[in-house]
């Protein structure tokens, strides 16, 4: 009787010590804080990508270039959230989505370009006449893809209710244009527990 | 020899381990010793040292606070920023209430409690955040900060019919950072409330709002803001008063104050020993002495610019803990209420189970010491933060300074004095920098 009370109380102690770690699949949703994560950043890429490239822009700029894909960068996107939000990943789901798309032609940000002019420099001293690139034959960007993501907060004690606003805007970069302006929505609902034990 | 069973004993003894009452005075002595003394990494490998020893699970906010400060101190922006974003992660899951340690609060002290922050410290970890952010030069994510401290103050603001409802330097800083993102919107707001807020509090704080005039070609000047975490937050300590149940009511003894104290009020105490006697606590500020009074950057043509308080950190400590007491007093006399009957019932079944008078007198004592020595103020606090925040903003051509930092006491004497080498302007842009120095 005295083992198994003792092994009843030291059970839950060994449970409390083991971590689990489980491996999934990078495309699950699994929301644990409420938080904006890679789940949301992935999709909001995706849907806002997609309805960019099928607006109306799309045809008029293929005409304007003879049937040849425009060619986009990414520019900035604002953080006007009350989280932390690596903006970063959320370009680079963008980015990989214009890509896949086979739309648009693509090209380097501007803090790539740097490191690439970089290369191009140093081809200059030290590779061979045969293999080195020469300056000035990038392609220049139609059109640049920036915007801001918002958020809007309600709390009320342990409930809260987040609201994300995403907009994009695509820009003719030689006309100052707006030829697209997206909005992606997402409105979450967190409620944490009240008590435990 | 029924009624004290082992279960019970293993019960109380438990609850009584889990009542980690937070940093010892000593261990905050010496922590905030080595603060002063400017040694910044050896204060943080003290608090990283002690952290099961001295804060454990419950006080694992304050941990995080007083680890993260010392890092700030020290320049280590990056840990720093990861401390105070789980400081803050952990505050925010306090939402969801222990009952056991709530149930444990009622019997034994607050300090069953895990260690929430209050308005005003909360507040500041979003300042101080957003300023490592600042050294950092990311501005985006020191926005994010201060976002989040105007979310917070606001709500607080609306929902609280204190006197101290606002921070208000932590509103003006964030009216800063939302100039210089073009959010003027909201930096009107914010430096609104701020405004709002030091005029609220003029009889209580000694701090002013940060200076906004602007030279007339400020367009192609650079601002240095700089930051002098001052002096040394008071300390909390506990006081405890003993309350005798004996047959006509109660006889208080503060035993802070017994010199001079009547000696049938001390007999009266000291006779509750023997069974009758419930101890309240109750905790209380003390200043924490330092010397500095003034401070100043000197520039390198010799310019003095001399700092002047626009936070009043101590003063915030007190008045929140004004302002709780009601509250305190309420808990606190509840919880008597419920040693007082536990005892009771203890007594009256050791006494109906034996006629051993000598066994009843012996749980009355043991009673009474468990009572006593379970009864603990909270005096728990982010001891580290300074009493004050002072500042000093300045104009300059876009450029490279090497700045001088000065904190002198009261006769003008330096006690610290700090170069900030090559501290780099540029034009229309602010340069934050910041110096701990609390002696």
């Amino acid at each position: 009787m005295k083992k198994l009370l003792v092994l009843t109380l030291l059970l839950p102690l060994l449970i409390a010590c083991g971590t689990k770690v489980e491996r999934m699949d990078a495309d699950t949703t699994k929301d644990l804080s409420g938080k904006w994560n890679d789940a949301d950043s992935r999709m909001t890429a995706e849907t806002m990508i997609n309805d960019c490239l099928n607006a109306n822009w799309y045809n008029k700029a293929l005409k304007a270039k003879g049937g040849n894909e425009p060619v986009v960068i990414v520019g900035t996107i604002k953080n006007n959230t009350m989280e932390h939000i690596n903006t970063a990943t959320f370009v680079e789901e963008m980015q990989r989505a214009l890509i896949n798309s086979g739309k648009v032609d693509f090209v380097a940000s501007q803090d790539e370009r740097g490191e690439v002019r970089e290369e191009r420099l140093e081809q200059q001293e030290y590779s061979s006449e045969q293999t080195r690139k020469d300056f000035g034959k990038e392609v220049g960007a139609d059109y640049m893809l920036s915007g801001a993501m918002e958020s809007i907060v309600d709390k009320e004690g342990r409930k809260s209710v987040i609201y994300y606003q995403i907009n994009l805007k695509l820009i003719n970069v030689e006309t100052n244009q707006l030829v697209w302006n997206g909005q992606q929505k997402i409105k979450k609902y967190v409620a944490k527990n009240a008590l435990k034990f | 020899m029924k009624i004290i069973r082992p279960r019970f004993c293993i019960l109380i003894l438990t609850s009584l381990l889990c009542a980690c009452a937070g940093p010892s005075l000593r261990y905050k002595k010496d922590i905030s010793n080595l603060m002063a003394n400017q040694k910044f990494e050896n204060a943080t490998a003290r608090i990283e040292k002690n952290k099961k020893s001295q804060y454990g699970e419950k006080n694992a906010v304050l941990y995080q606070l007083d680890l993260a400060l010392s890092q700030q101190a020290a320049y280590d922006t990056e840990n720093s920023i990861s401390n105070y974003l789980l400081a803050q992660d952990l505050n925010e899951n306090l939402i969801t209430k222990s009952v056991s340690a709530g149930a444990g609060s009622l019997i034994f002290n607050d300090n069953t409690l895990p260690y929430q922050m209050p308005m005003y410290e909360q507040a500041l970890t979003y300042f101080f955040t957003a300023l490592n952010y600042l050294a950092q030069e990311n501005l985006s994510d020191a926005a994010v900060e201060m976002r989040k401290a105007v979310f917070f103050l606001d709500r607080y603001r609306e929902s609280t019919k204190k006197t101290y409802n606002d921070e208000p330097f932590v509103q003006y800083f964030a009216s800063m950072i939302f100039e210089e993102i073009g959010q003027l919107s909201s930096a009107r707001i914010a430096r609104t409330n701020a405004l709002n807020a030091y005029e609220h509090l003029k009889g209580y704080f000694d701090a002013q709002a940060p200076s906004s005039a602007l030279p007339d070609n400020y367009r192609d000047l650079g601002e240095l803001v700089f930051i002098h975490f001052s002096g040394k937050s008071p300390v909390k300590i506990s006081n405890q008063m003993s309350l005798s149940w004996d047959r006509l009511g109660f006889i208080l003894n503060d035993n802070n104050s017994l010199q001079g104290t009547d000696k049938q009020v001390i007999d009266a105490a000291f006779s509750g020993l023997f069974g009758k006697t419930i101890a309240i606590s109750y905790p209380s500020y003390v200043d924490n002495p330092y010397f500095g009074q003034t401070s100043a950057i000197v520039l390198q043509d010799g310019r003095h610019i001399n700092t002047y308080n626009v936070d009043d950190i101590s003063s915030a400590a007190k008045l929140t803990l004004q302002e709780e007491s009601a509250s305190l007093i309420a808990k606190t006399a509840t919880r008597a209420a419920t040693k007082f009957i536990l005892s009771k019932q203890v007594h009256d079944i050791t006494n109906k189970n034996t006629d051993k008078k000598g066994l009843v007198l012996l749980v009355d004592i043991a009673t009474t010491i468990l009572n006593t020595a379970t009864e603990q103020a909270d005096t728990r606090t982010w001891s580290l933060l300074p009493a004050q925040i002072k500042m000093a903003r300045v104009f300059l051509a876009p450029g490279e300074y090497d700045i001088d930092f000065y904190n002198y006491d009261a006769r003008g004497i330096p006690l610290d004095t700090y170069r900030f080498e090559k501290v780099k302007l540029k034009k229309g842009q602010r340069t934050y920098i910041w110096r701990y120095s609390s002696k």
